[in-house]
């Protein structure tokens, strides 16, 4: 009887080798063994077996093409492109598995990056490159410098591959005329309350439902984090300490900031929490003429440029200045900076640098910048984007003048990921009238520090 | 043939298919709604009813991203997966509900309570545990996974077979069967409704599963679950622009294989114990 | 000879489930210590190398933290709600497709579409049905009555609910499969007695179902308190999108401490409190069921 169950034992275990036979043999050359690069002598192997680059990205900011491309001109490097996630990112950083380059965002994450010590010092690699010189680099190239305590300093651990001054306005004129309202000049940027003043008038009903919306942003109209950090640039108001070690969203200026959020989702100005439009994001609404203004960065340009219904009136769009708060100063950052960072314990860091280099200066950052779709981190590819059309012209220039103000960042804590998260988790109630303004405000600040006080322990 | 005597009164019959009607909408209607948003022009927000015909939606999702490949994934995971699964669940279901063995509780108890688990606990360990291996971006995991069956199915095989009357169990005994020829010829015939269930749900579970070949395969073995996830359908030059129809599209053409596997294999759940098999 | 008859079956068992104990010894259990490892230290999800022992501390903050017990209380107000519910409708689905009607295959299989539709769509859908000129405020208005904010405030849990149980023919397979396994025979004997359709219903589908209702109350359970996606994107759009506040799900609270704030020690407690939660709950029902299930074997457990 054991020996039948034995035989039926083996019987499975031979039809799962006959099964896998086919499914398993996938070639995993290039599977770190262990975890003990970051001692041994990073040298790329003698060996004629080509080197496999890993790169974590959205898919689609770099194309098959564009590899083939690479792989052609460089023999020796293969490069595979991965989806980038946090979750999987976590579990291969403690095998030692990680990628080699990894996507970051300037203004939001490549401080967590250096302090969790993933992050490899390119500087070296800067000063010999023949492509990627320092006097060709935009200001937003800085947001990868980092020397510890004060970002936009020190040694340069990566760069974006693109960029836009996130807070400008697109406007749909024909909804302007709609509303009988004309579009404001472009030359001097609103303030936040004239801009909430003219969404206001720009919101229309028709029997109690909105026929179109004042004012769209990407995600929902409502308290949105970079936009409340881009109100406390203007106004030269810090939300960090200088150690970085806590956060003050009680202050008075936040709560001035946030409360006019709080009110734009009363007066409906777009589509919110309490509303519940089933629009994606608020490109959809802008792209079906339901928002008359969407603030977004340049990039925006590309999906007006792009759509087919869009394309037939391109005189009714344009791009306004980023808003500025009262009396405040006149600042256009960038909200994101998306590039690349070095993994501290590639094993290649030779070859990884010339795929970081192809990805920055090669095809396809030549590729994104006529493409329109963000402003090139380098000088000398500026010229290369779209400006064929008025709205091209109109935009581009509009984004010259941005650039003047675009030198100065948005405030980031690199042990604070994910404001948005914690300010809508507290927020949210107000917009209900479940709580307290002041009170939300309190309890955000409390668990921020909460987070970061252990996120800093972690690594000290 | 439980209530058939009462469905051929007209008036039970009406209320009988106007309650099939209206469960039937309420079922359907949600992924109608997808299937006519796979239908509308790019860009366009939703609509209750579909307002065009953009069959290019449906060939965008195939050839936008590596479908074929993507499906190629899912398919070589689903073949190994579920026939080990089912084997070894049903093996050690019936060891639970038929046989006795000292420490058979306290087994019972943790296969229950791994089940209660979130996975994200495990995550991190087994990552990495396969990459030790050298398993990480192959398909060895699912064999293994396969081999140690599933506690779900471990537990309802234990439901089903437990109801089994002992006198056909008494029978067999008489008869001489060992144990293994008992729940060879014997249980696993009975439990051909349970068996089919446990194919139909786990060929569901490993083809909706898109987390566990998230963490420990790369992107070109991804089965289509996990690329439809994680990769999806944007705008070439933007990753933030969602191209919301062929991403509905490929929803449609995703959930077809599940759908056509619990229409064919229904058939095959049949009425187990037929009336006199007891005293036969 | 009684003797080695008894070693011959517990040899028997002990083979039969070793497929299952090998590989559960290998991958299960390893990965469940050092999960409950990490819940003592300060894993950050980044800092693997120099991991500080950091004692009950985790733990402590589960108990302390305001959040954490609210999540607790909403997740198991829409257990005690959605489990019984689904559990009802399940059962009442299998029954009503058990019977002898016309395009018995057609029926069931749009039946089942709902468990097919993977979780991201699920929500996308009801989330457009939900939406202020969604399906349901249209209906509403046809019926002349008030248009509801479904997402909002006041009705958010209620329509998370309402998803839910749009999904509760997921067990419908196994309810079909087990009402299968009843003996014909009883039924026609009750026929003989000249019971009713709900009297047979009562009297011999009931008793004769109750190990399976068993099952699937303690799945609906584990299932349950284990939401986490739904919710989530309910409301947002990525899993790091916060849900409103009263669908903040005990794992919702679990997942962002750890993916959107990196706080993966206390994640790892909150999860473990969960765990030991279930696990007396799923004692409390298997203790109970020895007054209520039918089995033909004398079970012990």
């Amino acid at each position: 009887m054991k020996k039948r169950i034995l035989t039926s034992l083996a019987a499975i275990i031979a039809t799962c080798v006959l099964i896998t036979g086919c499914g398993a043999s996938s070639g995993n050359g290039n599977v770190n063994q262990g975890g003990k690069t970051a001692e041994e002598p990073t040298t790329a192997p003698k060996t004629n077996e080509p080197v496999t680059i890993r790169v974590a990205l959205s898919k689609g900011e770099v194309s098959d093409d564009e590899v083939k491309e690479f792989e052609t001109n460089n023999p020796g490097i293969k490069i595979t492109l991965e989806e980038i996630d946090q979750q999987k990112l976590a579990a291969q950083l403690a095998t030692n598995d990680a990628p080699d380059l990894i996507r970051a965002q300037g203004a939001v994450d490549l401080t967590s990056y250096v302090v969790k010590g993933l992050a490899m010092d390119l500087t070296p690699f800067m000063q010999t490159s023949q492509v990627l010189k320092e006097d060709d680099f935009l200001s937003p190239v800085n947001l990868y410098r980092f020397d510890g305590k004060v970002q936009g300093q020190g040694p340069i651990y990566g760069m974006p591959k693109d960029w836009s001054p996130d807070f400008t306005i697109f406007y749909n004129k024909t909804l302007f005329d709609a509303a009988g309202v004309k579009v404001p000049d472009s030359k001097e940027p609103l303030t936040w309350n004239e801009l909430m003043e003219l969404a206001k008038k720009l919101t229309l009903t028709e029997d109690g439902k909105v026929k179109q919306y004042g004012l769209a942003l990407l995600g929902k109209t409502q308290a949105d984090f970079p936009s409340i950090m881009l109100e406390m640039a203007s106004k030269g108001v810090n939300v960090f300490s200088e150690d970085m070690k806590t956060a003050d969203f009680t202050k008075p200026e936040v709560k001035e900031a946030v409360s006019m959020w709080v009110d734009a989702v009363k007066k409906n100005l777009g589509k919110n929490d309490v509303n519940q439009d089933p629009a994606a994001w608020g490109g959809d609404l802008f792209m079906n003429n339901k928002a008359a203004m969407i603030m977004a960065g340049y990039w925006f340009s590309g999906m007006i440029r792009g759509d087919e219904k869009m394309k037939t009136h391109l005189d009714d769009f344009g791009m306004l200045a980023a808003p500025i708060a009262e009396n405040g100063e006149r600042v256009s950052p960038t909200g994101a900076a998306t590039g690349f960072i070095i993994n501290k314990n590639t094993e290649h860091p030779e070859q990884a640098w010339k795929v970081f280099e192809y990805i920055m200066a090669g095809t396809p950052a030549k590729n994104r910048a006529t493409g329109g779709w963000g402003v090139p981190a380098l000088k000398s590819l500026l010229p290369l984007m779209p400006q064929v059309t008025d709205f091209d012209k109109r935009v581009y220039n509009q984004l010259q003048e941005e650039l003047k103000y675009s030198n100065g960042f948005l405030e980031s804590n690199p042990f604070l990921l994910n404001g948005q998260t914690l300010l809508d988790k507290y927020v949210t109630p107000v917009y209900f009238g479940k709580a307290d303004l002041d009170e939300a405000l309190k309890e955000l600040t409390k668990n921020a520090n909460l987070i970061i006080q252990e996120n800093m322990n972690a690594i000290q | 043939m439980m209530v058939n005597a009462g469905i051929n009164k007209p008036l039970l019959r009406v209320v009988v298919y106007g309650l099939l009607t209206v469960l039937t909408i309420i079922f359907v209607y949600p992924l109608f709604i997808t299937m006519a948003n796979s239908l509308n022009p790019l860009y366009s927000l939703s609509t209750l009813l579909p307002t065009a015909f953009e069959w290019e939606n449906y060939k965008m999702a195939v050839t936008t991203i590596e479908f074929p490949e993507y499906l190629k994934n899912s398919l070589i995971i689903c073949a190994i997966s579920v026939p080990l699964t089912t084997l070894s669940s049903a093996l050690a279901g019936f060891a639970f509900a038929r046989l006795r063995a000292p420490g058979k509780k306290l087994l019972f108890v943790i296969i229950t309570s791994t089940m209660m688990l979130p996975g994200i606990v495990t995550q991190i360990p087994t990552y990495i545990l396969f990459h030790k291996m050298n398993f990480i971006d192959t398909f060895y995991p699912w064999l293994l996974w396969g081999i140690g069956g599933a506690p779900f199915f471990i537990f309802m095989y234990r439901q089903f077979f437990s109801t089994v009357p002992k006198e056909l169990e008494e029978a067999a005994r008489i008869d001489g069967c060992s144990t293994f020829r008992m729940y060879a010829t014997i249980f696993m015939p009975l439990a051909t409704p349970a068996t089919w269930t446990t194919v139909i749900m786990l060929f569901q579970g490993t083809w909706g599963d898109f987390i566990t070949p998230f963490m420990f395969l790369r992107d070109e073995h991804y089965p289509l679950a996990t690329a439809l996830a994680t990769i999806g359908y944007h705008l070439p030059d933007n990753p933030n622009v969602i191209l919301a129809q062929p991403s509905s599209a490929a929803a449609i053409l995703f959930m077809i294989p599940t759908i056509a596997a619990f229409f064919f294999g229904q058939r095959y759940l049949v009425d187990g114990i037929a009336a006199g098999a007891v005293k036969g | 000879m009684l003797q080695t008859k008894k070693w011959r079956q517990y040899a028997t068992f002990y083979a039969f489930v070793s497929p299952w104990l090998i590989i559960f010894i290998f991958l299960g259990l390893f990965p469940l210590l050092y999960g409950l490892y990490l819940s003592f230290t300060n894993f950050t999800g980044f800092n693997m190398n120099q991991l500080k022992f950091v004692g009950f501390s985790n733990y402590k903050t589960v108990f302390l933290d305001s959040e954490s017990m609210y999540a607790l209380g909403r997740t198991l107000l829409v257990t005690a709600i959605n489990v019984p519910i689904s559990l009802a409708i399940g059962l009442f689905l299998a029954v009503l497709l058990n019977l002898k009607i016309k395009g018995l295959s057609w029926w069931r299989t749009a039946f089942y579409i709902p468990s097919v539709v993977p979780v991201v769509s699920t929500v996308l859908m009801w989330k457009f049905i939900f939406s202020g000129d969604g399906l349901l405020n249209t209906l509403f208005d046809k019926l002349q009555l008030q248009p509801i904010n479904w997402l909002g405030y006041e009705y958010a849990t209620t329509a998370l609910i309402v998803m839910l149980l749009w999904g509760a023919g997921g067990s419908l397979l196994i309810n079909l499969a087990g009402l299968k396994g009843i003996p014909a025979d009883l039924y026609e004997a009750a026929e003989i007695d000249g019971a009713s359709p709900v009297r047979k219903f009562f009297t011999v589908t009931l008793p004769l179902m109750t190990h399976i209702l068993f099952f699937n109350l303690i799945m609906g359970i584990i299932g349950s308190l284990q939401i986490y996606i739904q919710p989530i994107l309910l409301s947002g759009k990525t899993l790091l999108d916060s849900p409103i506040k009263p669908n903040y799900l005990y794992l919702v609270h679990a997942f962002q401490q750890i993916f959107a704030f990196q706080r993966f020690g206390y994640g790892l407690a909150l999860m473990w409190v969960l765990f030991i939660a279930i696990l007396l709950l799923t004692v409390l029902v298997f203790y109970s069921s020895r007054f209520w299930v039918y089995y033909e074997t004398d079970q012990e457990v």
